[in-house]
Protein backbone atom coordinates (compact mmCIF):
# COMPACT_ATOMS: atom_id res chain seq x y z
CA UNK A 1 0.00 0.00 0.00
CA UNK A 2 1.33 3.53 -0.85
CA UNK A 3 2.06 5.92 1.88
CA UNK A 4 -0.82 9.26 0.81
CA UNK A 5 1.16 12.08 -1.01
CA UNK A 6 1.61 15.32 1.00
CA UNK A 7 -1.23 16.40 -1.46
CA UNK A 8 -3.89 13.56 -0.33
CA UNK A 9 -2.73 14.03 3.22
CA UNK A 10 -3.58 17.84 2.40
CA UNK A 11 -6.64 17.28 1.00
CA UNK A 12 -8.03 14.72 3.53
CA UNK A 13 -7.53 17.13 6.41
CA UNK A 14 -9.55 19.52 4.77
CA UNK A 15 -12.39 17.64 4.88
CA UNK A 16 -12.00 16.09 7.90
CA UNK A 17 -11.79 20.06 9.11
CA UNK A 18 -14.87 20.56 6.91
CA UNK A 19 -17.05 17.54 8.37
CA UNK A 20 -16.09 18.57 11.70
CA UNK A 21 -17.70 22.36 11.36
CA UNK A 22 -20.14 21.66 9.22
CA UNK A 23 -22.82 21.20 12.04
CA UNK A 24 -22.91 24.60 13.29
CA UNK A 25 -23.58 26.18 9.58
CA UNK A 26 -27.55 26.52 9.03
CA UNK A 27 -29.24 27.29 5.90
CA UNK A 28 -31.78 30.53 6.08
CA UNK A 29 -34.04 30.38 3.47
CA UNK A 30 -35.73 33.84 2.04
CA UNK A 31 -38.58 33.03 -0.24
CA UNK A 32 -38.58 30.33 -2.68
CA UNK A 33 -34.72 29.96 -4.47
CA UNK A 34 -32.38 32.68 -2.16
CA UNK A 35 -30.48 31.04 0.42
CA UNK A 36 -27.90 32.81 3.11
CA UNK A 37 -25.86 30.86 5.71
CA UNK A 38 -26.01 31.26 9.45
CA UNK A 39 -24.42 30.35 12.51
CA UNK A 40 -25.46 27.88 15.51
CA UNK A 41 -24.55 30.38 18.48
CA UNK A 42 -25.67 29.02 21.47
CA UNK A 43 -29.01 26.92 22.82
CA UNK A 44 -31.95 28.07 19.99
CA UNK A 45 -30.27 30.84 18.43
CA UNK A 46 -28.50 31.44 14.59
CA UNK A 47 -27.02 34.11 13.72
CA UNK A 48 -26.45 35.85 10.27
CA UNK A 49 -26.16 38.81 8.16
CA UNK A 50 -29.23 41.20 9.16
CA UNK A 51 -29.11 43.16 5.58
CA UNK A 52 -29.34 39.99 3.78
CA UNK A 53 -33.07 39.59 5.87
CA UNK A 54 -34.26 42.64 4.10
CA UNK A 55 -36.87 43.25 6.86
CA UNK A 56 -38.21 39.72 7.30
CA UNK A 57 -39.23 38.49 10.29
CA UNK A 58 -39.56 35.11 9.93
CA UNK A 59 -37.52 32.52 7.74
CA UNK A 60 -37.31 28.93 7.60
CA UNK A 61 -33.55 27.27 9.07
CA UNK A 62 -32.24 24.43 7.71
CA UNK A 63 -29.50 22.56 9.86
CA UNK A 64 -27.87 19.11 9.74
CA UNK A 65 -31.06 18.02 12.07
CA UNK A 66 -33.74 19.13 9.37
CA UNK A 67 -35.77 22.48 8.55
CA UNK A 68 -37.67 24.46 11.69
CA UNK A 69 -38.64 28.15 11.19
CA UNK A 70 -36.32 30.81 12.58
CA UNK A 71 -38.19 34.57 13.90
CA UNK A 72 -35.61 37.39 13.80
CA UNK A 73 -35.57 38.67 17.29
CA UNK A 74 -32.40 41.18 16.69
CA UNK A 75 -31.44 42.70 13.53
CA UNK A 76 -28.53 45.66 14.22
CA UNK A 77 -28.20 46.82 10.56
CA UNK A 78 -24.75 48.63 11.69
CA UNK A 79 -23.16 45.41 12.64
CA UNK A 80 -24.82 43.72 10.21
CA UNK A 81 -25.72 41.00 12.80
CA UNK A 82 -29.00 39.69 13.43
CA UNK A 83 -30.00 36.99 15.66
CA UNK A 84 -33.02 34.69 15.56
CA UNK A 85 -34.52 32.43 17.51
CA UNK A 86 -35.53 28.85 15.98
CA UNK A 87 -37.52 26.16 16.83
CA UNK A 88 -34.85 23.84 17.26
CA UNK A 89 -35.51 21.91 20.57
CA UNK A 90 -32.09 20.55 20.65
CA UNK A 91 -30.08 23.43 22.51
CA UNK A 92 -26.72 24.08 20.64
CA UNK A 93 -23.55 24.01 23.08
CA UNK A 94 -20.96 26.12 21.54
CA UNK A 95 -18.73 25.69 24.84
CA UNK A 96 -15.44 24.23 23.12
CA UNK A 97 -16.29 25.44 19.99
CA UNK A 98 -14.85 29.03 20.19
CA UNK A 99 -17.43 31.88 20.28
CA UNK A 100 -18.17 32.39 23.38
CA UNK A 101 -14.32 31.14 24.47
CA UNK A 102 -13.05 33.91 22.17
CA UNK A 103 -11.88 37.20 22.98
CA UNK A 104 -8.81 38.31 21.19
CA UNK A 105 -8.60 38.50 17.07
CA UNK A 106 -5.86 35.90 16.23
CA UNK A 107 -6.31 35.99 12.40
CA UNK A 108 -3.29 37.60 10.37
CA UNK A 109 -3.27 38.62 7.04
CA UNK A 110 -1.86 35.64 5.27
CA UNK A 111 -3.77 32.99 7.08
CA UNK A 112 -5.84 30.16 5.47
CA UNK A 113 -9.20 29.82 6.30
CA UNK A 114 -12.35 28.07 5.80
CA UNK A 115 -15.44 29.26 5.15
CA UNK A 116 -18.70 27.11 6.19
CA UNK A 117 -22.03 27.85 5.34
CA UNK A 118 -25.05 25.52 4.61
CA UNK A 119 -27.47 25.44 1.29
CA UNK A 120 -30.27 23.13 1.72
CA UNK A 121 -29.27 20.95 -0.27
CA UNK A 122 -26.02 20.02 2.26
CA UNK A 123 -22.93 22.00 3.69
CA UNK A 124 -21.17 24.71 1.67
CA UNK A 125 -17.37 24.54 2.07
CA UNK A 126 -14.76 26.92 0.57
CA UNK A 127 -11.28 28.00 1.67
CA UNK A 128 -9.92 31.41 1.37
CA UNK A 129 -6.62 33.75 2.76
CA UNK A 130 -6.97 36.70 5.17
CA UNK A 131 -6.11 39.64 2.51
CA UNK A 132 -6.54 42.02 5.53
CA UNK A 133 -6.23 42.47 9.65
CA UNK A 134 -6.43 45.38 10.65
CA UNK A 135 -7.45 47.09 13.99
CA UNK A 136 -11.04 47.89 15.35
CA UNK A 137 -12.86 49.86 13.23
CA UNK A 138 -15.99 51.71 11.94
CA UNK A 139 -17.89 50.04 9.05
CA UNK A 140 -19.09 52.04 6.61
CA UNK A 141 -22.56 51.21 7.49
CA UNK A 142 -22.02 53.36 10.83
CA UNK A 143 -20.82 49.58 13.25
CA UNK A 144 -18.26 49.69 15.61
CA UNK A 145 -16.35 46.29 14.62
CA UNK A 146 -13.61 44.65 16.84
CA UNK A 147 -11.34 43.97 14.12
CA UNK A 148 -11.25 44.55 10.19
CA UNK A 149 -10.98 41.38 8.39
CA UNK A 150 -11.25 40.86 4.26
CA UNK A 151 -11.00 38.11 2.83
CA UNK A 152 -9.82 36.58 -0.49
CA UNK A 153 -12.04 33.72 -1.86
CA UNK A 154 -14.21 32.52 -4.29
CA UNK A 155 -17.94 32.40 -2.76
CA UNK A 156 -21.68 32.80 -3.96
CA UNK A 157 -24.04 34.81 -2.61
CA UNK A 158 -25.57 31.43 -0.27
CA UNK A 159 -22.15 32.16 1.97
CA UNK A 160 -23.71 35.70 3.68
CA UNK A 161 -23.44 34.88 7.35
CA UNK A 162 -21.49 31.86 6.70
CA UNK A 163 -19.19 31.12 9.51
CA UNK A 164 -15.05 31.66 8.96
CA UNK A 165 -12.72 29.62 11.18
CA UNK A 166 -9.30 29.34 11.42
CA UNK A 167 -7.46 26.00 10.29
CA UNK A 168 -7.68 24.76 13.72
CA UNK A 169 -11.81 24.80 13.93
CA UNK A 170 -11.87 28.12 15.86
CA UNK A 171 -14.44 30.47 14.88
CA UNK A 172 -13.26 33.80 14.13
CA UNK A 173 -15.74 35.58 12.25
CA UNK A 174 -19.43 35.73 10.21
CA UNK A 175 -18.81 36.83 6.26
CA UNK A 176 -20.73 39.44 5.32
CA UNK A 177 -20.57 41.32 1.85
CA UNK A 178 -19.26 44.68 2.20
CA UNK A 179 -19.18 47.07 -0.55
CA UNK A 180 -18.05 46.58 -3.72
CA UNK A 181 -18.26 42.64 -3.44
CA UNK A 182 -15.39 42.74 -0.73
CA UNK A 183 -15.45 39.68 1.68
CA UNK A 184 -15.61 41.47 5.03
CA UNK A 185 -15.61 39.77 8.43
CA UNK A 186 -17.52 40.33 11.32
CA UNK A 187 -15.36 39.13 14.33
CA UNK A 188 -16.63 36.49 16.77
CA UNK A 189 -15.95 39.11 19.39
CA UNK A 190 -18.60 42.00 17.65
CA UNK A 191 -20.91 38.89 16.93
CA UNK A 192 -20.79 37.95 20.77
CA UNK A 193 -21.33 41.43 21.62
CA UNK A 194 -24.79 41.69 19.83
CA UNK A 195 -25.48 38.15 20.50
CA UNK A 196 -24.88 38.12 24.32
CA UNK A 197 -27.07 41.32 24.84
CA UNK A 198 -30.12 39.72 23.06
CA UNK A 199 -29.92 36.72 25.09
CA UNK A 200 -29.74 38.59 28.38
CA UNK A 201 -32.72 40.85 27.75
CA UNK A 202 -34.67 38.72 24.93
CA UNK A 203 -34.41 41.87 22.54
CA UNK A 204 -31.56 44.25 21.79
CA UNK A 205 -32.52 46.93 23.43
CA UNK A 206 -31.37 50.20 21.63
CA UNK A 207 -29.73 53.14 23.46
CA UNK A 208 -31.88 56.94 22.83
CA UNK A 209 -30.76 60.44 23.72
CA UNK A 210 -33.50 62.41 21.64
CA UNK A 211 -30.58 64.47 19.59
CA UNK A 212 -30.57 64.51 15.86
CA UNK A 213 -27.30 65.55 14.57
CA UNK A 214 -25.28 66.85 11.97
CA UNK A 215 -21.90 67.27 10.75
CA UNK A 216 -19.69 69.98 10.44
CA UNK A 217 -16.09 70.85 9.37
CA UNK A 218 -13.92 72.82 11.01
CA UNK A 219 -11.08 75.16 9.17
CA UNK A 220 -7.68 74.99 10.42
CA UNK A 221 -7.35 77.87 12.32
CA UNK A 222 -10.97 76.77 14.36
CA UNK A 223 -9.03 73.80 14.55
CA UNK A 224 -5.82 75.08 16.18
CA UNK A 225 -7.69 77.14 18.36
CA UNK A 226 -9.96 74.81 19.68
CA UNK A 227 -6.92 71.87 19.83
CA UNK A 228 -8.57 69.55 17.27
CA UNK A 229 -6.81 67.45 15.56
CA UNK A 230 -9.78 65.91 13.97
CA UNK A 231 -11.41 68.33 10.67
CA UNK A 232 -15.23 67.81 11.61
CA UNK A 233 -17.68 67.04 14.50
CA UNK A 234 -21.35 66.69 14.94
CA UNK A 235 -23.16 70.13 16.30
CA UNK A 236 -26.62 69.30 18.19
CA UNK A 237 -29.19 70.36 15.29
CA UNK A 238 -32.05 69.46 17.31
CA UNK A 239 -33.61 67.35 20.78
CA UNK A 240 -36.70 65.88 21.60
CA UNK A 241 -38.89 67.02 24.38
CA UNK A 242 -38.55 65.23 27.50
CA UNK A 243 -35.61 63.30 25.95
CA UNK A 244 -32.35 62.66 28.15
CA UNK A 245 -30.69 64.59 25.87
CA UNK A 246 -33.18 67.81 26.98
CA UNK A 247 -32.86 66.66 30.90
CA UNK A 248 -28.88 66.95 30.18
CA UNK A 249 -29.59 70.28 28.69
CA UNK A 250 -28.53 69.97 25.19
CA UNK A 251 -29.40 72.97 22.86
CA UNK A 252 -29.28 73.36 19.21
CA UNK A 253 -26.22 74.66 18.22
CA UNK A 254 -23.84 72.90 21.19
CA UNK A 255 -21.34 70.95 18.99
CA UNK A 256 -20.55 67.62 20.25
CA UNK A 257 -16.49 66.90 20.48
CA UNK A 258 -16.10 63.59 22.27
CA UNK A 259 -18.55 60.60 23.74
CA UNK A 260 -16.51 59.01 27.04
CA UNK A 261 -13.21 60.37 26.04
CA UNK A 262 -13.59 59.08 22.17
CA UNK A 263 -13.05 62.14 19.76
CA UNK A 264 -16.04 61.95 17.52
CA UNK A 265 -15.15 63.50 13.91
CA UNK A 266 -18.90 63.37 12.76
CA UNK A 267 -22.47 62.28 13.36
CA UNK A 268 -21.75 58.47 12.08
CA UNK A 269 -18.76 58.01 14.74
CA UNK A 270 -20.94 59.84 17.36
CA UNK A 271 -23.94 56.98 16.38
CA UNK A 272 -21.26 53.93 16.63
CA UNK A 273 -20.13 55.09 19.59
CA UNK A 274 -24.09 55.66 21.29
CA UNK A 275 -24.76 52.43 19.96
CA UNK A 276 -22.19 50.41 22.16
CA UNK A 277 -23.93 51.36 25.21
CA UNK A 278 -26.36 50.25 26.68
CA UNK A 279 -29.91 51.58 27.85
CA UNK A 280 -29.22 52.89 31.90
CA UNK A 281 -25.90 53.64 31.41
CA UNK A 282 -24.17 57.28 32.13
CA UNK A 283 -22.16 59.05 28.83
CA UNK A 284 -20.15 61.82 29.54
CA UNK A 285 -20.05 64.28 26.26
CA UNK A 286 -17.70 67.25 25.99
CA UNK A 287 -19.05 69.87 24.10
CA UNK A 288 -18.60 73.56 23.05
CA UNK A 289 -20.98 76.00 23.30
CA UNK A 290 -20.42 79.58 22.90
CA UNK A 291 -16.93 78.85 22.23
CA UNK A 292 -16.43 77.09 25.56
CA UNK A 293 -15.59 73.58 26.01
CA UNK A 294 -17.76 71.90 28.86
CA UNK A 295 -18.64 68.39 29.68
CA UNK A 296 -22.31 67.16 30.62
CA UNK A 297 -23.50 63.49 31.95
CA UNK A 298 -25.69 62.35 30.55
CA UNK A 299 -28.09 59.24 31.36
CA UNK A 300 -28.11 56.67 28.03
CA UNK A 301 -32.48 56.59 27.76
CA UNK A 302 -34.00 53.15 25.62
CA UNK A 303 -35.21 53.63 22.33
CA UNK A 304 -39.48 52.80 22.56
CA UNK A 305 -41.39 52.15 19.53
CA UNK A 306 -44.16 54.93 19.03
CA UNK A 307 -46.92 55.19 21.11
CA UNK A 308 -45.71 52.11 23.48
CA UNK B 1 -35.06 73.18 -20.17
CA UNK B 2 -35.02 70.29 -18.57
CA UNK B 3 -35.31 69.42 -14.90
CA UNK B 4 -33.47 66.82 -13.38
CA UNK B 5 -34.13 65.70 -9.68
CA UNK B 6 -30.72 64.37 -8.51
CA UNK B 7 -30.09 61.11 -6.56
CA UNK B 8 -29.49 61.60 -3.33
CA UNK B 9 -30.64 65.11 -3.17
CA UNK B 10 -34.20 65.00 -2.24
CA UNK B 11 -35.53 65.56 1.15
CA UNK B 12 -37.46 62.60 2.44
CA UNK B 13 -41.24 63.01 3.49
CA UNK B 14 -42.38 62.91 7.51
CA UNK B 15 -43.69 59.29 6.37
CA UNK B 16 -40.42 58.15 4.87
CA UNK B 17 -38.23 59.40 8.19
CA UNK B 18 -40.16 57.99 10.44
CA UNK B 19 -40.29 54.29 8.21
CA UNK B 20 -36.54 54.92 8.27
CA UNK B 21 -36.23 55.45 11.91
CA UNK B 22 -38.44 52.34 12.26
CA UNK B 23 -35.60 50.15 9.67
CA UNK B 24 -32.91 51.98 11.64
CA UNK B 25 -33.94 50.13 15.04
CA UNK B 26 -34.40 46.91 13.34
CA UNK B 27 -38.01 46.68 13.00
CA UNK B 28 -39.15 44.33 10.55
CA UNK B 29 -41.28 45.34 7.22
CA UNK B 30 -44.35 43.71 9.00
CA UNK B 31 -43.59 45.39 12.36
CA UNK B 32 -43.39 48.41 10.73
CA UNK B 33 -46.70 47.88 8.85
CA UNK B 34 -48.36 47.08 11.88
CA UNK B 35 -46.72 50.00 13.62
CA UNK B 36 -47.96 52.68 10.84
CA UNK B 37 -51.22 50.48 10.38
CA UNK B 38 -50.36 50.21 6.18
CA UNK B 39 -49.75 47.13 4.03
CA UNK B 40 -46.17 45.63 4.10
CA UNK B 41 -46.05 46.16 0.16
CA UNK B 42 -46.72 50.30 1.29
CA UNK B 43 -43.57 49.78 3.73
CA UNK B 44 -41.29 48.38 0.87
CA UNK B 45 -42.64 51.05 -1.65
CA UNK B 46 -41.58 53.28 1.51
CA UNK B 47 -38.35 52.08 1.52
CA UNK B 48 -37.78 51.81 -2.15
CA UNK B 49 -37.68 55.37 -2.48
CA UNK B 50 -36.06 55.86 0.58
CA UNK B 51 -32.65 54.07 -0.83
CA UNK B 52 -33.49 56.45 -4.13
CA UNK B 53 -33.98 59.72 -2.33
CA UNK B 54 -30.41 58.89 -0.33
CA UNK B 55 -28.75 57.17 -3.20
CA UNK B 56 -28.45 53.93 -1.23
CA UNK B 57 -27.70 50.14 -2.25
CA UNK B 58 -28.69 48.73 1.68
CA UNK B 59 -30.93 49.75 4.22
CA UNK B 60 -27.92 50.54 6.26
CA UNK B 61 -26.48 52.41 4.19
CA UNK B 62 -29.72 54.51 4.00
CA UNK B 63 -29.54 54.96 7.79
CA UNK B 64 -26.12 56.56 7.80
CA UNK B 65 -26.84 59.06 5.02
CA UNK B 66 -29.92 60.17 7.17
CA UNK B 67 -28.37 59.89 10.15
CA UNK B 68 -25.63 62.48 8.36
CA UNK B 69 -28.30 64.69 6.97
CA UNK B 70 -29.90 65.19 10.58
CA UNK B 71 -32.88 63.36 9.67
CA UNK B 72 -32.68 60.88 12.19
CA UNK B 73 -32.82 60.82 15.73
CA UNK B 74 -30.08 59.24 17.90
Amino acid sequence: MNAMTVLQQWSRERSVLAAALAPRAVAVALGSHRTVSGIRWHDAFVVTAAEALAGRDEVMVVSDRGETRGSVIACDLATDVAVLRTADPEPYDAAGAGPDAAVDPTLEAGADVIIVGRAPAGPLMGFGTVRLAGPAWRSRRGGAIAQRLEFDAALDGRFEGALVADFAGNAQAMLVSGPRGQLLGIPVQTVHRIAATVQQHGYLPRPYLGLRLQGLWLDEATRSRWGRTSRGLAAVAGVEAASPAEAAGLAPGDLLEAIDGVTIDDVEGFAAQLAQSLPGSALELRLRRGGQSQTVQIKVGEWRRPGR
Amino acid sequence: MNLIVQRGSARLTAREREVLGLVAAGISNKGIARELQVSPNTVKFHIAAILEKLDAATRAEAVVAALRRGELTL
